[in-house]
C-alpha cells in the first residue's frame, strides 16, 4: 500500500525547518566549517548552526535531553506541526533510525567511569546513553502511545525504519507513523572521521566521481516525516517503494534520481550502475555533508522538490558527462527515486511520487 | 494475523549453551548468580555469566555478543532442520536486538583518546563491522536483509515482532530473530548508579526484592512463513500467534504508574491472535526484581488476566540479559509450551501485598496451548509476544 507523506521537519547544517532547507538547496554548495581536533589536525565539517537547537517551547520536558534527543524532538515536532494533524495518541507510532546513536553521551558516560569511578557515575548520563533515549523523548513530548522503535546500524537504518512504518500503516496498527533519522557529530566521532576517511582538499564532496577512495566531510542532523495511511491537508508526496536488495533499475525512469554518494562508502564506484539508469541525476550530500544515515535529509530534499514542483541543481556536478540536474528551476516532477549503496554490494531504494 | 511458524529455538545463557542444557538447568533449579569474572570492576554485584559458553567457546577481539548470537542462531537453524542450501534458496531476514553491541563503549579506546588526543582504531573498525544482525549474517554466510533493534530491554522481543512483520508483509520466507547481549562494565555501573542493582540474588515479584542482577546470553527463534514450511514438508510445533507493542509516553526510566503501555501491548497481542485472556495458559513476565517494574507489571497483568493466571519470571535463573532478554524469554516460553511444564519463578518466596499476582513457587504442569512473554524497557517500551502450540504440536 501507499503511505502518504503528510509533514516533515528538519534540523541540519542548513538550519531548522523547510524554509532553511529550501534556501540551502537554492544556494547550492557552501564551504564546510573547519574544526581543530585535540591532536592538532583540522577537520572540515557540516555542523548544526549554533542556534539550531535553541527552543524553549517544550519547557522542562527536554531540559535534560542530550543533543541527539533534542535534535530528534525538534525535527519530529516540526513534522507533526507541518502536517496539521492531531493524531489519536494510541494510533501513532514512531521509528527512529541512527547510524551511531547516542555515541556522544556514551563517551560522556565512559568519561564518568574514568573520572569518578564505576560506583560514582551519573545515572542521568547513563540513562541518556541508552540508544532509545531520543525516541523516548520524542514519544514523551509528543504523546506517542503506539509502537516506538529505535534502529541503530551504520547501513540502511532509515530504510528499515521506513519499511517498518509502512508495515504498521498497512496492517492497520497505526494511522500515522513519525519516522526519521538523527545523527550527531560528537568530539570523539570527529576524531574517528578524521582518522578513517579522507577529507577533500577543496571542501567539495564529489558524488559523481564514483571514486574508489572517496573523500568525506561529516555532517549531522535530523529529519522526520509523518507518514499516514490517508493524505492529510498538507500531503506532499507518496512513498511508493522501499526496497533493500541489489541494484534494480526503476521500472519507469523517475523525474529525478538522487544518488546518495557522500563519501561514507569505502568505494563509490558501484554508483556508476544506478547513474546509468537514464534518469536525470542529482546528489545533495555536498549541502548536508556525509552521513551514513543521511537518507532522511536527502528524502526531505526530494519531498520539498515534489511539493514545490521545482528541481534544485545538483550542488557539485563535476565533469562526469552524466545527465545531471544543473539548474534550479520549476518543472513538473512526478516521481523521485533515491538510491543508497552498502559496502556489501546491496542497494536501498526509495521512490516518492507527487501527491496533488 | 495468521500464525507464523516457529521452526527452531536456540539459547545461550548462564543456564547453558544449548536448549537441552537450558532445560536441564530449569529442571534442577540452577539459579545462583556468581561473582564477576569477565572483567575488572570495583562493584561487588552478583551476575549471571554464561560461564559454560566462555569455557567452551573462547572468543577473541571483543565480539562476545556476536559469538553468543551466532551460537544460538546455529542451534536454532539445526533445530529447524534448515541447512545452508535451504537458506541460500530462501529470502532470509535477520533481526536482532541488543544494547551493548550497538555502542562504541570501549573504555581503553576512550582512555587513550582522552589522555593523548588519539587512539588505536581497532575497536572502531570492530564496531563498524560488528553490527549484530549483519555480523550474524556474515558469520552464517547467508545473504539476508538485516536490522538491529536498539530498544533497550525490549530489543529482543521487538526484533521478533519486526521479523514476524517481515514475513507477514511477504518480504521474507525465513527470519532469524531474537536478541543478544554480553555483560559489560557500562551497564553494570549504569544500573548501579540508577539504584536498580541488587547486591543479592534477585527476587522478582517478591516482597523483599531489592533490584536486578545483570546477565548475558542470546536467544534466537527461527520463524518461517506457512508457505515455506509447507513447501519443505515441515510442520512447526510452535507459532507466533500475536504481538503487541505500545509506549508509555511517560518517562525515560520509569514505567507508567498505571501500566498503560503494557496493557495496550497485551490487548494488541491478544487481538491479533484472536484470543481472549482466558485462553492464555501462563505469562513469562519481564519481572526484573526492581520495585517499580514488578509492581506495575504485576498490576497490569492482573488487570488483564485476573489474579490466578500462572506467572513466572525467569530472571531469577538468568539475570536481566538486557537486549537478549526478550529473545531468551520467548525461547523459554516456547520451550515450556513444548515441554508442558514450567519451573518455579526463581527468587519468589514472599507475596508483596501490593502486587495482585502470585508467581509460581513450584514446578507446574501447563494446561493450555497459548502463552505470553512480556518485555518492558527504558523509554517506556512494552512488548508482548503471544506464542502458541500449533495443532500439530499439541500433545
Amino acid at each position: 500500500m501507499t503511505a502518504f507523506l503528510n509533514g516533515m521537519g528538519i534540523v541540519a547544517s542548513t538550519g531548522r525547518g523547510t524554509a532553511a532547507l529550501r534556501s540551502a538547496l537554492q544556494q547550492g554548495w557552501r564551504p564546510p566549517n573547519t574544526i581543530a581536533l585535540p591532536d592538532g589536525r583540522d577537520l572540515p565539517v557540516y555542523p548544526l548552526p549554533p542556534d539550531a537547537l535553541d527552543d524553549k517551547s517544550f519547557g522542562r520536558k527536554i531540559r535534560r535531553a542530550d543533543r541527539l534527543a533534542r535534535m530528534a524532538v525538534l525535527a519530529a515536532a516540526d513534522a507533526l506541526r507541518d502536517a496539521r494533524i492531531q493524531p489519536d495518541p494510541r494510533r501513532i507510532g514512531l521509528v527512529v533510525a541512527s547510524a551511531f546513536g547516542s555515541h556522544a553521551t556514551t563517551f560522556e558516560f565512559l568519561d564518568e567511569i574514568l573520572t569518578y569511578g564505576d560506583a560514582e557515575v551519573s545515572p542521568t548520563v547513563f540513562s541518556h546513553s541508552v540508544q532509545n533515549a531520543a525516541a523516548a523523548y520524542v514519544a514523551s513530548v509528543l504523546d506517542i502511545q503506539g509502537p516506538v522503535m529505535t534502529l541503530t546500524q551504520v547501513h540502511f537504518a532509515f530504510h528499515h525504519a521506513l519499511v517498518l512504518a509502512r508495515q504498521w500503516l498497512d496492517s492497520g496498527q497505526c494511522d500515522h507513523v513519525l519516522v526519521g533519522g538523527a545523527d550527531e557529530l560528537g568530539g570523539v566521532m570527529r576524531f574517528i572521521w578524521r582518522s578513517l576517511l579522507r577529507a577533500p582538499a577543496d571542501g567539495r564532496l564529489r558524488p559523481f566521481a564514483f571514486a574508489k577512495e572517496p573523500a568525506a566531510i561529516p555532517g549531522e542532523g535530523s529529519a522526520f516525516f509523518l507518514l499516514s495511511a490517508k493524505p492529510g491537508p498538507c500531503a506532499c508526496a507518496r512513498v511508493e517503494l522501499i526496497r533493500i536488495a541489489s541494484w534494480v533499475p526503476p521500472a519507469t525512469p523517475p523525474g529525478l534520481h538522487i544518488l546518495e554518494a557522500d563519501g561514507t562508502l569505502g568505494d563509490e564506484s558501484g554508483y556508476a550502475a544506478p547513474a546509468a539508469s537514464g534518469a536525470r541525476l542529482a546528489a545533495y550530500a555536498p549541502v548536508f555533508g556525509s552521513m551514513p544515515c543521511g537518507t532522511p535529509l536527502q528524502l526531505a530534499a526530494a519531498a520539498l522538490m515534489l511539493q514545490e514542483q521545482v528541481c534544485f541543481a545538483t550542488p557539485v556536478p563535476g565533469d562526469s558527462g552524466l545527465p545531471l540536474c544543473l539548474a534550479t528551476a520549476p518543472q513538473p516532477l512526478a516521481s523521485i527515486h533515491l538510491t543508497r549503496l552498502h559496502c556489501n554490494g546491496s542497494a536501498a531504494h526509495i521512490q516518492l511520487t507527487h501527491h496533488n | 494475523m495468521a500464525a507464523i511458524g516457529i521452526s527452531g529455538l536456540g539459547a545461550v545463557s548462564s543456564l547453558g549453551n544449548t536448549i537441552p542444557e537450558t532445560l536441564e538447568s530449569f529442571r534442577v533449579g540452577r539459579t545462583r548468580p556468581g561473582r564477576l569474572t569477565l572483567f575488572e570492576s570495583p562493584l561487588d554485584l552478583p551476575v549471571f555469566e554464561a560461564a559454560r559458553f566462555h569455557a567452551e567457546h573462547p572468543y577473541s577481539d571483543g565480539h562476545r555478543t556476536r559469538e553468543m548470537a551466532l551460537h544460538a542462531a546455529r542451534e536454532a537453524l539445526a533445530d529447524a532442520a534448515l541447512d545452508r542450501t535451504a537458506l541460500d534458496a530462501a529470502r532470509v531476514g535477520i533481526c536482532l536486538g541488543t544494547t551493548v553491541a550497538s555502542q562504541l563503549n570501549d573504555l581503553a579506546f576512550y582512555r587513550s583518546y582522552k589522555t593523548t588526543g588519539t587512539a588505536p582504531l581497532a575497536p572502531v573498525r570492530r564496531y563498524l563491522k560488528g553490527n549484530l544482525a549483519e555480523a550474524v549474517a556474515a558469520g552464517l554466510g547467508v545473504r539476508a536483509i538485516t536490522a538491529t533493534v536498539t530498544n533497550a530491554c525490549s530489543s529482543g522481543a521487538d526484533a521478533i515482532a519486526i521479523g514476524a512483520q517481515w514475513i507477514e508483509a511477504g518480504l521474507c520466507d525465513i527470519v532469524l530473530a531474537g536478541g543478544a547481549d554480553e555483560l559489560n562494565r557500562v551497564p553494570l555501573s549504569g544500573f548501579h548508579a540508577l539504584g536498580l542493582s541488587s547486591p543479592l540474588p534477585c527476587r522478582p515479584f517478591d516482597r523483599r526484592r531489592s533490584g536486578l542482577n545483570l546477565g548475558e546470553g542470546a536467544g534466537v527463534l527461527i520463524m518461517e512463513s506457512p508457505a515455506h514450511a509447507a513447501a519443505r514438508g515441515h510442520a512447526p510445533r510452535l507459532a507466533l500467534c500475536g504481538h503487541g507493542t505500545a509506549c508509555d509516553a511517560h518517562h525515560l526510566t520509569a514505567p507508567h504508574p498505571e501500566g498503560r503501555g503494557l496493557s495496550a501491548a497485551l490487548e494488541r497481542a491478544l487481538d491479533l491472535a484472536g484470543l481472549r485472556p482466558g485462553d492464555i495458559a501462563f505469562v513469562n513476565a519481564h519481572g526484573t526484581g526492581t520495585q517499580d517494574n514488578d509492581l506495575i507489571e504485576g498490576r497490569a497483568l492482573a488487570a488483564v488476566f485476573g489474579h490466578s493466571l500462572p506467572v513466572l519470571s525467569t530472571k531469577g535463573f538468568t539475570g536481566h540479559t538486557l537486549g537478549a532478554a526478550g529473545g531468551l524469554e520467548a525461547v523459554f516460553t516456547g520451550l515450556a509450551l513444548r515441554e508442558r511444564w514450567l519451573p518455579p519463578s526463581a527468587g519468589f518466596e514472599e507475596q508483596d501485598e501490593r502486587i495482585p499476582i502470585t508467581p509460581l513457587s513450584e514446578r507446574t504442569e501447563i494446561c493450555g496451548r497459548f502463552a505470553i512473554s512480556t518485555s518492558l524497557a527504558f523509554g517506556g517500551n512494552n512488548t508482548a509476544l503471544l506464542i502458541g502450540l500449533t495443532e500439530g504440536g499439541a500433545p
